[in-house]
């Protein structure tokens, strides 16, 4: 027996994302009260249409609850870091610092919301860009809307090589990619991820100040966007690990040199819909600062410091890598044969390598020194943490319940009846839909990885049954992946969480699906042309 | 009632997830009605408290 794959059922597996999305995008709803009543739908159809038992349910809705902790001990400390560092008053520094470091207000705007959240999404992802840059935005002035928007436009095109390419590594695994074909796919997934980040770039520009800031930030845009996309495109095909984090670090560089030379001049456009003008300035400009821009920035330096040195030194990485906690599962079976296979050890959480635990270290480390340097108060770190639990309670329970929702899609059957239903109907033209399965993967699971695993094998499989270019098909998976980063309420929450706009997640989806969309039509025709 | 925060009850509703996390675990291996029927109960419980804390939240914008 199968699942049925006919009409009927693929509005069923669609209908939970349909009526997420229509809670969020049209009825403005936070994403802490729409993700229960998408869940809410993706069980009910889950049970009667897609025959799952109870058990079944049980446990994917375990899996979710597991994967949630996991997100949940990255969101805290991320807000922690923010909190430490606000109660600090360092972000005043880091905001003067940043007119030190360049006069140039976009160049400001697409180093830290572009470049700075590249290079974090390339050494850890977990949502960690979007959830750290949005308040070093709001820091140098951005409108809060804008400081979630930016980064995680700027932050996707990294997510297929970045974080030591975990997502590419997963679709090698899933596809058994090797030799020839490993290296084309590589130039596709480093195509379709160069398209995203060089839209990225014009984007803020045009977010910034229209047709003007384009032609202000486009000689910076070409030249990050060519080292960014086709410096890891050319790297691809020596080392995929590495490829993304070398780039994303050397595009630091350019923008300081940029900053320094082509950028030196001031440049402000004041009419900037991205920029938030009502707030007071002039003597208090010149008024001493307690910090300097790096001394605001340590908890950064080390969060930054210790993920590299931990990450990247394979003696320190397997040393660290002993505690391994996770839990096995059962296989369990839908009324219709599809099989979820047993697992021996489920998403295990390897806990002193965990993005949570160097954001909770980094956040240690800045609160000392804050108070070594007499800017904190005496009942900080009690205020500290009650601001912190405050934020976190409402994007921890969206994300558990977000993430649990994608476990019972796909536990069901019915992700696999909307990519099937999908490739089925759309025959010799399914090229131009491969992105946007990739998309549909990392929307639902706000990761290009989990995107990679869940189609990775089903999107080869549909290359070799319709005789289309693998590499192709798969780096448009990948790249789908990226793009889908862009679209996830997920990655959008973290951001309104840290931005202190909860709630608002609908508006910015707003904004960004119609530019997500149009970047994945643009790979689909790419991918349809060469396939 | 008026010192409830809106927080407190989405961290309680968080926490019913976590609570619920061993139950719905437990019930895919031995199949126990009664931990499967609690595990579902409380996520069903952690899915209603964002609405709850929105009455909450609006409560206190009328107040």
């Amino acid at each position: 027996m199968e699942v049925p794959i006919t009409l009927f059922t693929w509005v069923a597996a669609i209908s939970p994302i349909i009526v997420l999305l229509a809670l969020l995008v049209y009825w403005q709803w936070g994403v802490a009260e729409a993700a229960p009543i998408g869940l809410a739908v993706a069980l009910v159809a889950g049970f009667t249409i897609f025959d799952g038992s109870l058990p079944l349910l049980a446990g994917e809705l375990a899996k979710g609850i597991w994967g949630g902790i996991s997100v949940t001990a990255v969101v805290v400390p991320a807000i922690l870091i923010f909190e430490v560092t606000n109660e600090a008053k360092a972000f005043e520094s880091f905001r003067r610092g940043m007119q030190q470091f360049s006069p140039n207000e976009l160049l400001q705007v697409l180093m830290i919301g572009w470049v700075f959240a590249s290079f974090l999404q390339g050494v850890t992802g977990f949502g960690v860009p979007v959830a750290i840059v949005a308040p070093l935005l709001v820091g140098i002035g951005v409108k809060r809307f804008w400081a979630v928007a930016v980064p995680v436009i700027g932050h996707a095109w990294a997510t297929t090589f970045g974080t030591l390419a975990v997502a590419w590594e997963a679709l090698v695994l899933q596809a058994a990619l090797s030799g020839d074909l490993l290296l084309s796919t590589a130039v596709w997934a480093g195509l379709f991820t160069w398209a995203m980040d060089l839209t990225a770039g014009v984007a803020i520009c045009w977010f910034y100040a229209g047709r003007q800031g384009v032609k202000q930030g486009l000689v910076a845009v070409i030249l990050i966007s060519s080292l960014h996309g086709g410096g890891q495109l050319i790297l691809s095909q020596f080392n995929q690990v590495l490829c993304n984090f070398l780039v994303s670090s050397a595009g630091l560089i350019l923008i300081y040199l940029l900053g320094k030379t082509l950028y030196a001049k001031p440049y402000r456009f004041v009419h900037s819909n991205l920029m938030d003008r009502s707030s007071a300035s002039g003597d208090a400009e010149d008024a001493p600062l307690p910090l300097t821009l790096h001394q605001a920035f340590l908890p950064y330096y080390t969060l930054t410091g210790v993920t590299l040195f931990v990450l990247l030194v394979p003696p320190v990485k397997q040393a660290l890598s002993f505690l391994k906690v996770g839990l096995p599962f059962p296989e369990t079976v839908t009324g219709y044969g599809f099989v979820n296979p047993a697992v021996a050890l489920y998403a295990p959480i390897t806990v002193f390598t965990h993005a949570g635990v160097f954001l909770t270290l980094a956040s240690l480390v800045g609160y000392y020194y804050f108070k070594s340097k007499h800017v904190m108060r005496t009942d900080s770190m009690k205020r500290i943490l009650a601001r912190t639990l405050d934020k976190a309670a409402p994007a921890t329970i969206a994300v558990i319940l977000l993430i649990a929702m994608s476990k019972v899609m796909g536990g069901t059957g019915q992700v696999l009846v909307l990519a099937e239903g999908t490739a089925r109907v759309t025959g010799a033209y399914y090229a131009l839909f491969a992105p946007f399965i990739g998309v549909l993967g990392a929307f639902m699971t706000s990761s290009n990885m989990a995107s990679n695993i869940l189609f990775g094998s089903f999107q080869q499989t549909m290359a070799d049954l319709l005789n289309l270019n693998p590499a192709v098909i798969l780096g448009a998976q990948t790249g789908g992946g990226a793009i889908g980063n862009v679209l996830c309420p997920s990655n959008v929450l973290l951001g309104t969480t840290t931005a202190g706009i909860l709630g608002r997640e609908g508006e910015i989806l707003k904004k960004l699906i119609p530019l997500g969309l149009a970047v994945a039509a643009a790979c689909g025709v790419i991918a349809l042309l060469f396939s | 009632m008026n010192t409830i925060h809106a927080s407190t009850i989405l961290n309680i509703g968080s926490t019913a997830t976590f609570v619920a996390f061993p139950l719905l675990y437990s019930s895919t291996y031995n199949g126990s009605a009664l931990t499967l029927g609690l595990g579902m109960g409380l996520v069903l419980f952690s899915m209603v408290t964002p609405f709850i804390a929105l009455k909450y939240r609006s409560l206190k914008h009328d107040h």
